[in-house]
């Protein structure tokens, strides 16, 4: 059982209650068994939340959720951290210099195991990267990792809100959506479902249950193409919009 | 007034000739939201967006716009160009605000209701 999509206390509007062990401790309770935190345009909560996830017995994929130009965000997993730090590099370069405003979006902390601040990021975090999507849909791609379109189904900052529609020629195998089936448009594409829990009690919310081999993005694929008995399937527990 | 009386008025510059600049320009439409674009904008209007996303072409094609108005010096990517090509869709470019491109288009009477 996996929830691909958990924010940290680094993310903006994350609750600061959202720090490694915590976000561990409760997708245990929630009875899930894989996960991955992915912040807003940041991988720097992405190594001590490896080491969370393996103290807690839990599989763990490196995230991140890109904004991408146009405002679309996008869900980048990778199996490997070398991977995963190369995009997250090409990301923090592309992120506009303007400054958080912890008033309206609350501290950005990046925390340690036992949950002492670091340091906190001074740069808005939910904003927009200076790369289109189709540039980091492709960074991703080159990285070695997964792209998947977050939320497409919601008005703020989903793929076809932004954008109309799924770019000619652009396909994806696992499309996150929050309300339903996924919309017209993305064809043969698997839905993923995730809690994108900014607090606790919202972790496990919505989660996919995955019959696969290991917990790895060449599995996540395989599922999502049905192959050889493995499968993908969305379970909503708690319904919400966000 | 046809699309290329104004972008030559206005000093728009013609990024992609296309097939709309002969077209009587029946209003215009702002919006950097693709979806709302689709649901909002009428055939034969003039769009103004900052989006510059290769997608902007399919939307002017099958809202069936008279051209696209890419405001605030947008670098328009290669890709924007070939399909605009591809599908004779006008886009213009131009280093004023959306803001300021419609009104000026205002000014000149497009979208303004005459009694």
């Amino acid at each position: 059982m996996a929830d691909l999509h958990i924010h940290t206390c680094l993310s903006p509007c994350g609750e600061l209650e959202m720090a490694p062990r915590s976000i561990a401790r409760a997708a245990v309770a929630a009875g899930i068994d894989w996960i991955a935190v992915a912040d807003h345009n940041s991988g720097e909560m992405a190594a001590v939340m490896a080491v969370a996830a393996r103290e807690a017995g839990l599989a763990f994929l490196y995230g991140m959720e890109v904004q991408t130009r146009e405002d679309v965000h996008v869900l980048a997993y990778f199996d490997d951290e070398p991977g995963f730090r190369r995009f997250a590099q090409v990301v923090d370069k592309a992120l506009p210099e303007r400054a958080n405003d912890p008033a309206v979006f609350g501290d950005q902390p990046v925390v340690d195991l036992e949950e002492n601040i670091v340091r906190c990021e001074p740069r808005m975090l939910l904003n927009a990267v200076r790369l289109g999507f189709d540039e980091v849909v492709e960074e991703i791609e080159r990285q070695g990792g997964l792209a998947v379109p977050a939320h497409v189904d919601r008005e703020a900052f989903g793929l076809l809100a932004q954008l109309g529609f799924v770019p000619v020629g652009r396909t994806f195998c696992l499309v996150e959506s929050v309300r339903g089936p996924l919309p017209p448009g993305f064809g043969d594409a698997t839905r993923l479902c995730s809690s994108d829990a900014h607090r606790l009690e919202d972790i496990g919310r919505r989660v996919t249950r995955f019959t696969v081999a290991a917990p790895t993005l060449d599995e996540m694929r395989r599922a999502a193409a049905g192959e050889g008995g493995r499968s993908a399937v969305c379970h909503v527990r708690k319904e919400g919009t966000r | 007034m046809k699309l290329g009386e104004l972008a030559r008025d206005l000093g728009w510059e013609t990024v992609v000739e296309g097939r709309g600049l002969d077209r009587d320009v029946s209003g215009g439409f702002v919006g950097d939201l693709l979806s709302h674009v689709l649901a909002g904008a009428r055939p034969g209007e003039v769009w103004i967006t900052i989006q510059h996303h290769a997608n902007v072409v399919g939307v002017a094609q099958v809202a069936d716009l008279a051209g696209v108005v890419l405001a605030h010096a947008v670098d328009v990517p290669d890709s924007v160009v070939a399909k605009a090509r591809e599908a004779g869709v006008t886009v213009l470019r131009t280093g004023e605000t959306s803001f300021v491109v419609c009104g000026k288009l205002y000014e000149r009477g497009v979208g303004r209701r005459t009694c």
